[in-house]
C-alpha cells in the first residue's frame, strides 16, 4: 500500500499542473526570500489565502515551492548587500559577502545554489527512504500522546527561544487561547463569548499568521532604515563554475551541514536560524585552515546554505506527522493543510488516507531543489535586481496584499480587524522578545491540541491521571512525555539550583 | 525613513506631558519604567481573565480547554507584570493558587471521589509557598527573569551574581537583550525612526476603518496614496503605485472576492469603476484630465 502511495504521488507530481505551481512556487520565494527584509513565513503567509480557489494538492505545493525556494532567495541579499533576505541565510553572510567584495559574488551565488540544491536533494531522500519507519512510529502513537507531544513542542520552543521561559510559556498559551475563541470545533459546541455571528467560526488562524508576519514585518520594516543596495555589484558569468566545482569538491561539509540541518530542523523552533550558524561553526571547528573564514572562504557559504535547506526536510518530520511545526514557515504551511482540510497527524500516513499526498510533497521537494539549481545557476548574474527594490514600495503593497488576501479568506469583515489587531500584537512581541514563534505554534495547535485533550479525557473519564498513571491507564509513552515536558520546563532550573549548590 | 517635522509630532508635543504623568504613575506602580511590554502584558491578562469568567458559560466539555488556557495566560501575565516583586508576590500568588487548587479538588473529592491530584498539589503548593516562602519566590523569579539554554553552555549559571535589589530594571532589560540577541527561535532588531512603524499602524487602521466604511476597493487607494505622501515618494512612482494598488483591488473584486467594493458598517456601495466607465462615455477624459490637473499642482514631488 506504501509503495502504491508512492508511485502514485509520482503521477500526480508529473502532471503539467503541478510541475507547474512547483516552478512558479520556487520562483515567487527565490524572489521572496531575495527581498531585504521579506521571508519565507511572510511570503507563504500572504500566498495562502490566494490558494483557496485552487485543488488543495496544487495549493500545497505551491506553498512547498515557496518555502524552499525562498531558502535559497535568502542568500542572495545575504552575499550581495550584507543582509539575510531570511535570518537562516545570516551566517552566508560571514563568507558569502567578503567574497561579494572581493569580486567573486557569482561564485558565492553558484555554491549557494549548488549547495542548497544538493542537500535538499540528499536531505528529502533520506527522509522518503525513513518514511515507511515514520509511518509505523506516527500510527502507533495515541490520543492522549498527541496531546502531550504538542504540549512538549510548545514546551521545547519555550526552552530553545532561551529567554525568559515565563515569556514563551506566556506566548504559547496565549497562541493556544485564541482558538477557544467560536465553536469548539473538535467537540462541535458553540463557544461565543460575544452575541455575534462574525465569531461563530471563531478567529481565523490564517488571518493571525498573516497579521503576526506581514503587517508586524512590515510595521518593523517602517522604522528601519536601508535594505537596498546602495553599490553596484559586479557578478561576472565565469565565477558560476567555479562555484560548483568548490561545491563538489567538498562533499563531507555538504553531507555534515545537511545533516544537520535536517536534525536541527526537526526540533520544534529551532529551524535554519539555529542550523546554519550551527553548521557554520562546526565547519570552522573542523577546518585546517580557522582563521580563513570570514574572509571570504567558499566552505562557509557551502555549510550555511547547506544546513538551511536540509532543515526544510527535517521540520517537515515533527510537522506533517504531529501538526508541531518546526519553524514559522512550516507553521504557515500546516496553516495550508488545515486550510484545505487536510488534518496533519496520522492520516498524513495513512495508505487509505493522505499518504500519497505526503509522498506528492517529498517528490516535489525533490523536484524544486531541482528548479533551484537550474533557475538559481541560470539567473546569477540577474539576481542583484532584487535587492535594488526599495522597501517602500514594498510595504504598502505588502499590505494591501494581506488585507484583500485575508478578506478573501471567508469575506467576514473581522478577519480585517484580526490582521491589524495580531499585526500590532506581533510587533510588540517580538519587539520585547516573546516568542511569536511560540505563539504561532498555540494558534495551529489549538483545535489539534483540544481535539486530542477532549478524547483523551473521554478515556479516563475525565481524569487527567491518563497522563501520568501508567499504572492504571497503562500508558508510558504518557508519562515518558510528561516527565520529559515537565524536565525540559524546569529541567534547566535544577541544574541551576544544582551547579550553585555544588559551588557553594 | 528619516522624516521632518509631521502633524502628528504637533500632537506628540500636546499629548506628552499626560502621558508622562501616566508613566510616572506606573513606574510606582510597577517598580520599573512602564513600556508597550506593559501594555502588552496588561491586555493578554485582561482578555486572560474575560475569557476565563466567559468560559463558565459553556458547557463542561467545551469550558475545560479554554479555562486551562486562560489561567495559564492570567498566572504568567501576572508573575511578568510582577516581576519586580516576586519575591513578595512569587509566594502569594503560589499560595492563592494553592488555595484555589485545594478548594476545587476538594470540593470535588467531597462529591465524587476525584480530585485528588488537585486536592494534594493545591495542599502541597500552599505549604511551600508558606514554610519555603524565600525559596519559592527565588525560584519564581529565576523562572520568570532568567533566561534557560537547551543548545549549547549554561550562560546563566556562569553569570556573576548580582544583589537583585541593586539590579535597575533597565539593566535587567539590557542583559536580556544581550542573552536574546543570539537567541534562536526568535530575534531581535533595531528600530532605526520609532516613527515609522506606528505611522504604518495607524494607516493600516485608517484602512481597515475605510474598509468597514466605503469598502476595501476604494480604500486600498487611499492607503496607498496616504502611504506615498507619509514617505515623500517622488510623484510619478507614488502615483504609479497608487494606480497599481487600484489595479490590483480592482482585479480582486472582479475575480476573487466583490463584496469588498461594500462598506461592512454602513452597506454603502460606492460605484464600481466599471459602472463609472460604462455610465459615462468621458469618464476616461476626466481621469485623464484628473491625473494632468494634479500633475500641475504638485508639479514635482508630493508635499
Amino acid at each position: 500500500m506504501t509503495l502504491e502511495s508512492f508511485v502514485g504521488a509520482i503521477d500526480t507530481l508529473l502532471t503539467f499542473e503541478i510541475m507547474l505551481w512547483l516552478v512558479i512556487g520556487v520562483l515567487i520565494g527565490i524572489i521572496v526570500g531575495g527581498l531585504p527584509g521579506l521571508g519565507p513565513p511572510l511570503g507563504m503567509a500572504i500566498i495562502l489565502p490566494l490558494t483557496l480557489p485552487m485543488e488543495s494538492t496544487s495549493a500545497i505545493i505551491l506553498l512547498i515551492g515557496v518555502y524552499s525556494g525562498s531558502m535559497y532567495g535568502g542568500s542572495i541579499a545575504a552575499v550581495l548587500i550584507n543582509t539575510p533576505g531570511v535570518s537562516s541565510s545570516a551566517a552566508t553572510m560571514f563568507d558569502g559577502y567578503p567574497m561579494s567584495k572581493q569580486g567573486r559574488a557569482a561564485t558565492a551565488l553558484a555554491i549557494s545554489a549548488t549547495a542548497s540544491a544538493i542537500a535538499g536533494v540528499f536531505t528529502i531522500t533520506a527522509l522518503i527512504l525513513f518514511s515507511p519507519a515514520l509511518v509505523e512510529m506516527v500510527l502507533a502513537v495515541g490520543t492522549p500522546e498527541r496531546f502531550l507531544v504538542a504540549i512538549l513542542g510548545l514546551a521545547m520552543i519555550t526552552v530553545v527561544t532561551r529567554g525568559s521561559a515565563a515569556k514563551g510559556l506566556l506566548a504559547g498559551v496565549a497562541g493556544l487561547l485564541v482558538t477557544t475563541v467560536g465553536a469548539a470545533q473538535p467537540i462541535s459546541v458553540d463557544r461565543r463569548y460575544a452575541e455575534t455571528l462574525y465569531l461563530y467560526d471563531g478567529i481565523d488562524f490564517v488571518a493571525v499568521l498573516i497579521g503576526l508576519f506581514a503587517i508586524a514585518e512590515m510595521m518593523k520594516l517602517a522604522g528601519q532604515k536601508g535594505g537596498i543596495a546602495e553599490g553596484n555589484v559586479t557578478i561576472n558569468r565565469e565565477g558560476i563554475t567555479n562555484g560548483i566545482v568548490s561545491t563538489f569538491k567538498h562533499p563531507i561539509t555538504v553531507f555534515k551541514s545537511a545533516n544537520i540541518g535536517m536534525i536541527i530542523g526537526a526540533i520544534p523552533g529551532a529551524g535554519a536560524t539555529v542550523s546554519n550558524f550551527v553548521a557554520y561553526s562546526e565547519a570552522v571547528r573542523s577546518s585546517k585552515d580557522p582563521e580563513s573564514f570570514g574572509s571570504g572562504n567558499e566552505v562557509g557559504v557551502i555549510a550555511s546554505e547547506s544546513s538551511n535547506n536540509g532543515t526544510v526536510a527535517g521540520s517537515l518530520v515533527p510537522a506533517i506527522s504531529f501538526g508541531i511545526p518546526g519553524s514559522s514557515s512550516t507553521a504557515v504551511l500546516i496553516g495550508g493543510l488545515l486550510m484545505h482540510r487536510l488534518q496533519p497527524g496520522p492520516s498524513m500516513f495513512d495508505p487509505s488516507g493522505e499518504l500519497q499526498l505526503t509522498y506528492t510533497l517529498l517528490l516535489a521537494l525533490l523536484v524544486g531543489n531541482a528548479v533551484i539549481l537550474i533557475v538559481g545557476l541560470s539567473m546569477v548574474t540577474r539576481l542583484g535586481y532584487l535587492t535594488k527594490i526599495d522597501t517602500n514600495y514594498i510595504i504598502p503593497m505588502v499590505v494591501v496584499l494581506s488585507f484583500l488576501g485575508t478578506f478573501a479568506l471567508r469575506g467576514n469583515p473581522i478577519d480585517v480587524l484580526t490582521v491589524i489587531v495580531f499585526g500590532i500584537i506581533g510587533f510588540y512581541m517580538v519587539r520585547y522578545n516573546y516568542s511569536v514563534i511560540a505563539f504561532v505554534l498555540g494558534v495551529v495547535l489549538g483545535d489539534i491540541a483540544e481535539g486530542n485533550l477532549y478524547t483523551a479525557l473521554q478515556l479516563s473519564d475525565g481524569s487527567f491521571m491518563i497522563f501520568i498513571n501508567p499504572f492504571e491507564y497503562g500508558r508510558w509513552l504518557s508519562l515518558l512525555l510528561s516527565v520529559m515536558v515537565v524536565l525540559l520546563i524546569f529541567g534547566p532550573y535544577v541544574k541551576q539550583w544544582w551547579v550553585k549548590r555544588q559551588t557553594a | 525613513m528619516d522624516q521632518d517635522h509631521t502633524p502628528l509630532d504637533g500632537l506628540r508635543h500636546r499629548i506628552e506631558p499626560i502621558l508622562t504623568r501616566l508613566v510616572d504613575g506606573g513606574e510606582r506602580i510597577l517598580g520599573e519604567r512602564p513600556t508597550m511590554e506593559h501594555v502588552l502584558l496588561t491586555l493578554f491578562l485582561v482578555v486572560g481573565v474575560y475569557m476565563y469568567w466567559g468560559a463558565s458559560e459553556f458547557s463542561a466539555p467545551a469550558q475545560t480547554f479554554p479555562r486551562l488556557m486562560s489561567g495559564a495566560t492570567i498566572i504568567f501575565s501576572l508573575l511578568l507584570l510582577a516581576r519586580n516583586y516576586l519575591q513578595t508576590a512569587g509566594p502569594v500568588l503560589g499560595a492563592a493558587l494553592g488555595v484555589y487548587f485545594t478548594y476545587i479538588g476538594g470540593t470535588a473529592f467531597l462529591e465524587t471521589g476525584d480530585g485528588l491530584l488537585y486536592l494534594l498539589s493545591g495542599l502541597a503548593l500552599v505549604f511551600a509557598s508558606v514554610v519555603f516562602r524565600e525559596r519559592v519566590g527565588a525560584a519564581i523569579e529565576s523562572f520568570v527573569a532568567e533566561p534557560v539554554q537547551m543548545m549549547g553552555g549554561d550562560d546563566a549559571s556562569q553569570r556573576p551574581e548580582t544583589d537583585d535589589d541593586e539590579t535597575s530594571a533597565e539593566q535587567r532589560e539590557t542583559d536580556e537583550q544581550d542573552d536574546e540577541g543570539d537567541s534562536t527561535a526568535m530575534y531581535v532588531y533595531e528600530i532605526d525612526d520609532p516613527r515609522g512603524p506606528v505611522v504604518t499602524g495607524a494607516l493600516c487602521t485608517v484602512y481597515m476603518l475605510l474598509t468597514f466604511t466605503i469598502g476595501m476597493l476604494y480604500a486600498t487607494p487611499i492607503f496607498v496614496g496616504l502611504w506615498v505622501l507619509w514617505i515623500k515618494m517622488e510623484m510619478v512612482r507614488a502615483v504609479t503605485l497608487t494606480v497599481l494598488s487600484f489595479v490590483i483591488a480592482i482585479l480582486f473584486y472582479e475575480f476573487v472576492e466583490p463584496e469588498i467594493g461594500t462598506g461592512w458598517l454602513t452597506g454603502w456601495q460606492p460605484p464600481t469603476p466599471t459602472e463609472l466607465l460604462t455610465h459615462s462615455p468621458h469618464t476616461m477624459d476626466v481621469l485623464v484630465l484628473g491625473y494632468t490637473t494634479d500633475a500641475m499642482v504638485w508639479g514635482g514631488p508630493l508635499l
